[in-house]
């Protein structure tokens, strides 16, 4: 197995005051190959966003590292991680995802552009998001005239558009009826396919737990279960 | 104060003067003249100075000898007491006891109220001769008076441009100088009353100074003539400026 | 990286039109309430200093030695010190007039003030003090017997003179003797200096010597310059070659220190002015930045988990803010010049303040003054306080965890 994220003794701990300091996540362990398409499921309260967190290199941990690829990134620092989110993680929040200030497309653009990309590469991607996405109609709009599931799909685009090696969603059918919610899992298994994307959901949303191939159960910030389902290892 | 000492002065006219049967105004004017400042004269006097809060005395000695020479020494009140004043020819020189100072007075303050009067240090030293200033004419006369109109001569340096001179035949003195400025607006009066013996002569005791113009009519000056004596002789000394300090004390 | 930089911005800008608007309108108003009064006070002061340079002291006076102390009749240049070739033929030197002065007393029958006699050769003097401007009455002639008088304004009101009319001018002259003298008004003049206005006397220099008992000088040789950069200059070369212990050589400044003064404290005025601006910019950017960089915290988390470095939301912060204040620059610039430009051309009239500003010597048209260190500091000002105000709400920023950012709302 070819390993993409190592993720070794792992702990996170919150100081709620001086005094009370609440344990997120405790001693966890995992390995996440390349191309991975694993669900991170528990009760709420569980640790799935503090993961989340930790591995998008939106927060440090307490103890432990984190490797992604060959970079330990849970010993960089600020500044040398916003190139690791720009080029090498897409990520994909429950609600609000977007740039208000940007339309549609300029959404799906930002992180290209950031990159460098030339015009031309983005305007052939985001046609190609579009169209897989079925949101051709939505790219110039503005995310307050976007529907919770448009938004969604649209942030999902924007995700992906910068061909990351790492997909995060956290909780991302949440906000989505199970129609709406069916239709993202769909595109977000196409992508994996397609792409080779490394997928990493959470989410306690059965119908996403049920897509998953590899699943990963936290209880109490540890982790209490992690298995393929149907042999499906890649 | 021009006035002071002019009209102190007319009282020498009249001790020696016969009578005048008339003449024209510019010869009533010149003899009039020719007797004010044709000798010496001792005045004591006191001036009041009024306005609408009320009232102040003072009392003087003032010695003049010819229409030129004039030495004024402040006997009344305490406080000014021993000020004195010479004028000769066309200075005017003020001598204060409480700084021992003697101050030429300037061109500049002239105009400025002399002792807080109506009179200014100017009527005190202007050698303003009515009869080479003024052009005169009578414009009326009855039983008791002449009177006298003089406008200013183009080129005479005088701030008046008319004067009404109301003389009494008995006397030959004035009863009542009206001032006029060049628009024709009376600006002051000076009123002469009171007629009696004084040094031998028959001589204003009352001189009262009023002003005219608007905002001014509060104000007042009044001369009262206490004892004078004419043809003295008078020590040369005493127009000096030596004797402004001497004769302060 | 810099147009996406500019895009964000200025969409972010766009986002909150009405706010962006009413704090640009805020830095645009204080700008135009300073640079008007930059160039309103500065053309008062510069009027007050040029209506005393022409009228009175030049930008250069000489004086006989002793003479601003003790100014008496004794104490004359000699009209010798005319010929001399360095007053003569001085390129620097653009125009020169010798006055005879002298104190006086005017009378009416109404009234009577000192005066403070200036026996000119009115020719030259029209030229030299610019007197055809300030004519406020009559004409500037002395009449064909010279016996005509041209008093300054303020003298004339308190005299209650009008044009034609007789004054006796008394004065005591070299013999001490008080000489009375009957003049004609035939002109009065509004020099905008006060002293002149309320003192002064204009008469014709012969007339004027003959009346004090006077054959030749003058008490002062007034000199303007082509250049007044170049007072100092001359002043140095009339020190080499005169006679410096017969003669004072004086700048106007030395004349008149408290106009200096006046031109110091107008500077440190404008100065504090740029302060109130800066403050008031920096209050208004600081408030809306602050207020919308908290309200964007989740935005600005967002950009932070797709990879947008805190560098470039600095920049674009910085942009936001610095657009604002430049916004705020143009409108108050560009209608502050429309304003000066008017007042330069047409002047500002405060005939209602007329006593007080002649009180100070101003004149009642003030005409404005426009210069380039207004804007360029004004822009500073605007600049630094653009940049100060996003320092706070930045530093919140960069303090905190991506992750808190990202969920605080």
């Amino acid at each position: 197995m070819d390993a993409f994220i190592e993720i070794a003794h792992l702990h996170k701990t919150f100081e709620t005051s001086r005094e009370v300091s609440t344990p997120a996540l405790i001693d966890v362990s995992l390995t996440i190959p390349h191309g991975d398409f694993a669900v991170i499921s528990g009760p709420s309260g569980s640790g799935k966003t503090t993961l989340l967190n930790l591995l998008g290199a939106l927060d440090s941990p307490s103890k432990g590292t984190i490797s992604l690829g060959q970079t330990m990134i849970s010993k960089l620092k600020e500044a040398e991680l916003s190139p690791i989110r720009r080029d090498r993680i897409g990520f994909v929040f429950q609600t609000h995802n977007l740039i208000p200030v940007l339309s549609a497309r300029q959404n799906i653009c930002y992180v290209m552009r950031l990159q460098g990309r030339s015009q031309q590469e983005q305007e052939s991607r985001v046609a190609e998001l579009a169209g897989k996405l079925d949101i051709e109609q939505l790219l110039d709009k503005h995310p307050d005239q976007l529907s919770g599931g448009q938004q969604q799909r649209v942030a999902v685009a924007r995700a992906v558009a910068s061909r990351p090696q790492l997909l995060l969603a956290d909780e991302p059918t949440a906000s989505l009826d199970s129609t709406n919610a069916e239709r993202l899992l769909d595109l977000l298994e196409q992508l994996n396919h397609d792409e080779g994307v490394t997928v990493l959901i959470s989410s306690h949303d059965s119908l996403v737990i049920n897509r998953a191939r590899h699943s990963i159960v936290l209880r109490d910030g540890r982790v209490v279960a992690d298995h393929y389902e149907r042999n499906d290892i890649p | 104060m021009q006035l002071l000492l002019r009209y102190s002065l007319i009282g020498l006219i009249l001790f020696s003067a016969t009578p005048l049967v008339a003449a024209d105004a510019e010869s009533l004017l010149q003899e009039m003249e020719d007797r004010l400042y044709g000798d010496t004269a001792i005045i004591k006097l006191a001036m009041v100075v009024g306005n609408r809060r009320g009232e102040r005395r003072m009392e003087m000695e003032s010695y003049s000898s010819g229409r030129d020479r004039n030495f004024i020494k402040i006997t009344y009140p305490a406080k000014d007491r021993g000020i004195t004043f010479l004028k000769i020819d066309n200075g005017l020189w003020q001598y204060v006891p409480r700084i021992e100072k003697i101050i030429k007075i300037p061109a500049a303050m002239m105009l400025q109220s002399w002792m807080g009067s109506d009179f200014s240090n100017d009527d005190l030293v202007r050698e303003s001769l009515l009869s080479r200033d003024y052009h005169s004419s009578i414009s009326a006369e009855d039983d008791e008076t002449w009177t006298l109109e003089l406008t200013a001569r183009a080129e005479a340096p005088v701030v008046w441009g008319r004067l009404l001179v109301v003389l009494s035949r008995e006397h030959l003195l004035p009863l009542r100088v009206d001032y006029y400025d060049e628009e024709n607006q009376l600006i002051r009066t000076l009123e002469y009353s009171r007629y009696s013996e004084m040094g031998g002569r028959i001589y204003p005791a009352r001189w009262f100074m009023q002003p005219r113009e608007a905002g001014q009519e509060e104000r007042w000056t009044r001369i009262d003539v206490m004892e004078a004596a004419f043809d003295l002789d008078i020590p040369e000394e005493t127009f000096s400026k030596r004797a402004l300090k001497r004769l302060s004390r | 990286m810099y147009k996406l930089i500019w895009h964000m911005a200025w969409n972010a800008l766009g986002r909150r039109r009405g706010r962006s608007l009413l704090v640009t309108l805020m830095i645009g108003a204080s700008l135009w309430g300073l640079l008007f009064m930059e160039g309103i006070y500065d053309g008062m002061t510069e009027q007050m200093i040029d209506n005393t340079v022409k009228s009175d002291s030049g930008n250069l006076s000489l004086f006989a030695q002793g003479y601003r102390l003790d100014p008496s009749l004794d104490r004359l240049l000699p009209d010798s010190l005319l010929n001399q070739q360095i007053l003569r033929t001085n390129p620097l030197i653009k125009s020169r007039s010798i006055r005879f002065s002298h104190t006086g007393l005017l009378a009416t029958a109404h009234a009577a003030r000192q005066v403070q006699i200036q026996g000119v050769p009115l020719e030259e003097e029209i030229v030299h003090a610019g007197l055809s401007d300030k004519l406020a009455q009559g004409r500037l002639h002395f009449g064909s017997d010279g016996n005509g008088a041209i008093l300054g304004h303020g003298l004339a009101g308190k005299l209650r003179v009008s044009i034609g009319q007789k004054i006796i001018l008394s004065a005591q002259d070299r013999q001490q003797n008080i000489n009375s003298l009957v003049l004609k008004v035939n002109g009065i003049i509004r020099s905008g200096n006060q002293p002149i206005d309320d003192k002064i006397l204009y008469m014709d220099i012969e007339q004027c010597r003959e009346f004090l008992g006077v054959s030749q000088g003058f008490s002062q040789l007034s000199l303007i310059l082509h250049n007044p950069d170049n007072t100092a200059l001359l002043q140095e070369q009339l020190l080499r070659e005169l006679d410096d212990s017969a003669i004072e050589i004086l700048r106007w400044d030395q004349l008149y220190p408290a106009l200096l003064q006046g031109r110091q404290v107008m500077k440190t005025f404008n100065l504090i002015c740029n302060l109130l601006v800066f403050c008031v910019a920096g209050l208004g950017v600081w408030g809306v930045m602050t207020v919308s960089v908290l309200e964007r915290l989740r935005e600005f988390g967002i950009m932070i988990a797709v990879g947008t470095s805190f560098q470039q939301i600095r920049a674009q912060v910085l942009l936001e803010s610095t657009l604002l204040g430049l916004g705020g620059f143009i409108l108050g610039a560009g209608s502050g010049v429309a304003t000066l430009l008017w007042f330069v051309e047409h002047g500002l009239n405060l005939e209602v303040f007329q006593e007080g500003l002649q009180a100070f010597g101003m004149d009642t048209i003030i005409y404005a003054i426009i210069r380039p260190d207004y804007f360029t500091t004004a822009l500073i000002a605007i600049l630094l306080a653009c940049t100060a105000s996003v320092i706070l709400p930045l530093r919140r920023l960069k303090q905190a965890r991506p992750v808190t950012i990202l969920n605080s709302q």
